[in-house]
């Protein structure tokens, strides 16, 4: 009977097998998750905070060296945008269309502060962030729908915000026509706070995703249900991400108000900034840290390049880019190289 | 050994008698995955009229003939044959009209659909000829007396017995070739499993080539005419199904997959 | 005010039969192929811009912008699924790229629709003969009663090609048993090509009907009616072809309502936050996830 063994062990194959599922577990979770976060050389997270520091430094001396102070301060908007959506998107798996309800709503909180009431500047700044945290709690039930009901939803209730707005009484809001700040432009202080907001989000989710909270909330994402049963407080901390997301949308709308000085319904809600927020992130790759700060950067420039050119072809670009990667890079930028080689795990988060 | 004709011997049955070939597997490797193989090297003949049992403990291969032969799975290796042609790359879909009717493992009705439309949707092949569709499902629908009082309910209301009748019916509309049963009787009441056998020998007694894959060894072995023996994707041994009647024939063979497993 | 109720609820229940259409499309893809087409409202004013040519430019009748429109729609359907379907279907979150791929398609649109007919704001203009039907204190545009019509028509097409011929039922049967669906040799490749195309060819159609019945539209509008159409489809539940024929019209009812005694800027909203509340109460709508029932 000995012959009739066949040469691959039942051993093997079970092995064989388990290895597809760590690969197919691999898929669905993000890259870098548990096991693959001890692998992540310190040298890499050194080379990352080292080249976020010269992008936030070169960022510092812009206004100095240049005059395109524009393109500069929509580049560290966009990254902010895009770090903040990633934390409801790639951290907790909810991907809010209407994410462009915060920053309205920040926008509008500065606009009222600082414009009607002459509030100073910093009430008018830290007000926005904190209607932006009350604007999360307020759409907070929404966290029970999934997928893309919850990012219909989501999108509703930021048109929802966009009319509501527009009927506010003008004396108070500024009606449809919206409000314009009469106070003396200073550009260079809004760009400033728009770095530095930039910056702390950045670090904020490079910190969360090397932390056990980061951790957490991956496996809140990726099976909320064994979170549960291992002791996690799964509502709250999807509930802080989500906050967290929220105001830093809203301090990026507060800013652009400012920076732009004008306020009004249809530019501060307008649905293409939700877009363009989850494109950018989608781009580098949602749930990791370097993908959207990429993903931002890179395309700001595209779309510099484009837009100053060819207006109209720039949202077709736009919309070419976005329909390409979903199909060719469904994971990302970021997120193809981790699946192409396991190699870069040691080196991108 | 005893009565077990090794696959590299002669083969008792063919010198008896030779009905029509219809369907072949020759040579075939197939996988799943990359390196691991399922099937490796197989050679199996189902002939008009008979059925060819396939027994072999789990993760045999047994279900991954089948698939092969429907084109659920390419072949990485080796060739499929129907009537004489290959169909190695034929595409699933189009084996119903060629007289090859597959019912996989476990669920493969409509469950929200009548009875009377999943048997329809078995027309398919034959769709744009209305009166031969009507004919077919009335056809079915008189064999089977209680698919024909269930028929405006949905295919899920029924009971898992019946919803293996409805399958059976469904894959017989179209008067196959090649019937592919795959555990046909699992899951169902004993006295349903009866009648289900019964039926696959009247089947085959019409001309209908069947292939049984059967955890079931004793009622595979019982309506077989012919039995393959698999193990691990390969074929250990075969024989007719006389020859494995004997329970010391029978107890040889399961000591050797037990002998696979624990080693 | 309640004079003319009546008015507003003829033409709340016309609005409302347009706006099921419109969800019907959409959620026939959805339901079909799982595909979130956020393009949806682009390909619908891009019906209405070819409505616009033909009959505004061109001096065609609507029904001859119809045809155009469906076959125009319907093609781009086909080489969107010819493109991108597969793909779609295979990557690992297949809803969410759905939904942003569609999202790239939708600027693709708009942006193509700005290129070649400018920002400006059109309306299909055709005289129709008479203008308008009184039926006692009614009165009702002969463009909507010609819309509500086609939009009848339609959907009841639709619902006999889906419940009673062997192809919708095999559409439905797609969604409950894939694999059983090749046993009984049903090639869904090409079942779910066609269905995409027929599909995208009702937007189009859809997209001439509302150029008819709305009075304006720019490259631009296209959002609103994607946005529309998943409420109304998340509304009855998503992928159930019945529900979104009643999605359509509560939404085009309080819509219409609450325009005439809150003002036209609530409308919509009212209309949000109905969605709202029934998703609260029932996450998946009136008629519950997509199950395709007989």
């Amino acid at each position: 009977m000995v012959e009739r063994r066949p040469k691959t062990s039942m051993a093997g194959q079970s092995k064989a097998q388990s290895g597809d599922m760590t690969e197919t577990s691999a898929q669905t979770s993000d890259p870098g998750a548990s096991p693959s976060r001890r692998r992540i050389s310190k040298i890499a997270i050194r080379v990352w905070i080292v080249l976020v520091g010269v992008l936030f430094l070169s960022g510092a001396v812009v206004p100095l060296a240049t005059d395109s102070l524009s393109f500069w301060f929509y580049m560290f908007q966009w990254i902010a945008l895009a770090v903040g959506l990633n934390l409801a998107a790639g951290m907790i798996g909810y991907l809010p269309f209407g994410y462009v309800a915060f920053f309205g709503s920040g926008a509008y909180a500065t606009g009222i502060l600082v414009q009607i009431y002459a509030a100073p500047l910093w009430v008018g700044i830290v007000g926005a962030a904190l209607v932006g945290a009350l604007v999360s709690l307020l759409f907070a039930p929404t966290l029970r729908l999934r997928g893309i009901f919850f990012s219909i939803v989501s999108m509703s209730l930021a048109i929802v915000m966009q009319h509501l707005v527009s009927l506010l009484p003008s004396e108070f809001a500024g009606g449809s026509a919206g409000i314009t700040f009469a106070r003396e432009q200073r550009p260079q202080l809004y760009y400033y706070c728009m770095v530095v907001v930039a910056m702390l989000a950045v670090l904020a989710m490079t910190v969360l995703v090397l932390s056990r909270q980061g951790l957490m909330l991956k496996a809140i994402r990726d099976d909320p249900d064994v979170a549960r049963v291992i002791g996690l407080n799964v509502s709250a901390w999807r509930l802080a991400a989500w906050i967290g997301a929220a105001v830093i949308a809203a301090l990026c709308g507060s800013l652009e108000g400012l920076y732009s000085s004008i306020i009004d319904p249809h530019a501060s809600f307008n649905i293409l900034i939700s877009a363009k927020a989850v494109i950018y992130a989608a781009i580098g790759g949602f749930g990791t840290v370097m993908g959207p700060v990429l993903g931002a950067v890179g395309m700001s420039v595209i779309d510099e390049i484009v837009w100053s050119r060819f207006p109209i072809a720039n949202l077709f670009v736009l919309g070419a880019i976005v329909a390409v990667v979903t199909l060719y890079m469904p994971r990302g930028v970021v997120g193809a190289m981790l699946k192409k080689s396991p190699r870069f795990r040691r080196w991108l988060f | 050994m005893s009565g077990v004709t090794p696959a590299r011997h002669a083969l008792r049955q063919d010198a008896v008698s030779s009905p029509a070939v219809i369907g072949e597997l020759r040579g075939v490797s197939a996988a799943y995955f990359g390196d691991i193989h399922v099937l490796q090297g197989l050679d199996l003949t189902f002939n008009a009229g008979r059925v060819a049992g396939i027994i072999g403990p789990n993760g045999a291969g047994k279900s991954t003939v089948l698939k092969t032969f429907f084109g659920l799975l390419r072949p990485l290796e080796g060739d499929v044959l129907l009537n004489g042609q290959s169909v190695a790359r034929t595409p699933s879909h189009a084996m119903a009209a060629m007289g090859v009717a597959y019912l996989p493992q476990g669920r493969s009705l409509f469950l929200d659909l009548t009875v009377e439309d999943n048997l329809l949707l078995g027309c398919w092949p034959i769709r744009s000829h209305r009166r031969a569709v009507r004919s077919a499902v009335q056809r079915a629908l008189d064999i089977f007396p209680s698919l024909h009082d269930a028929r405006r309910q949905s295919a899920g209301s029924l009971s898992g017995g019946q919803r293996r009748f409805l399958e059976l019916a469904r894959a017989l509309l179209l008067e196959p070739k090649l019937l592919l049963l795959d555990e046909p009787t699992a899951m169902i009441a004993p006295r349903f499993a009866a009648e289900v056998y019964a039926m696959i020998r009247s089947i085959a007694n019409e001309g209908v080539a069947v292939v049984l894959v059967d955890q079931n060894i004793r009622p595979c072995v019982e309506v077989s005419d012919h039995i393959y023996v698999l193990e691990l994707g390969r074929k250990t041994a075969e024989g007719t199904a006389q020859d494995l009647q004997t329970d010391d024939a029978l107890r040889d063979v399961i000591a050797g997959w037990l002998e696979v497993r624990g080693g | 005010m309640t004079a003319l109720l009546p008015q507003v609820l003829i033409n709340g229940l016309i609005v409302g039969a347009i706006y099921g259409l419109l969800g019907l499309s959409l959620t026939i893809v959805y339901g079909a192929m799982r595909v979130a087409n956020l393009a949806h409202g682009d390909l619908v004013v891009a019906g209405s811009f070819i409505a616009f040519v033909m009959t505004t430019q061109q001096g065609q009748s609507p029904m001859l912008s119809m045809l155009v429109a469906f076959i125009g729609v319907a093609a781009i359907g086909g080489l969107i699924y010819s493109l991108a379907l597969r793909r779609l279907q295979n990557s690992p979150e297949p809803e969410i790229a759905s939904f942003l791929f569609f999202y790239g398609v939708s600027l693709m649109t708009g942006a193509a629709l700005l290129f070649i007919f400018g920002a400006d704001t059109r309306s299909v203009l055709f005289q129709f003969d008479p203008i308008s039907f009184r039926f006692a204190d009614v009165i009702v545009s002969h463009a909507r009663i010609l819309a509500l019509a086609i939009g009848i028509a339609i959907v009841a097409g639709i619902f006999f090609v889906l419940y009673r011929t062997i192809y919708g039922k095999a559409l439905r049967a797609a969604i409950m048993n894939r694999e059983a669906l090749l046993v009984v040799g049903v090639n869904i490749d090409r079942l779910s090509l066609v269905a995409f195309a027929v599909s995208f060819g009702v937007i189009g159609l859809t997209g001439v009907l509302i150029g008819l019945v709305f009075p304006a539209f720019h490259p631009f509008s296209g959002l609103e009616f994607t946005i529309i159409a998943f409420i109304v489809v998340v509304l009855g539940g998503l992928g159930h072809p019945v529900g979104a024929v009643v999605g359509g019209i509560i939404f085009g009812l309080c819509e219409q309502v609450t325009a005439l005694y809150l003002g036209q800027s609530l409308g919509m909203i009212v209309g949000f936050l109905v969605l709202i509340v029934i998703i609260l109460i029932k996450p998946d709508g009136l008629f519950g996830r997509a199950s395709w029932n007989a």
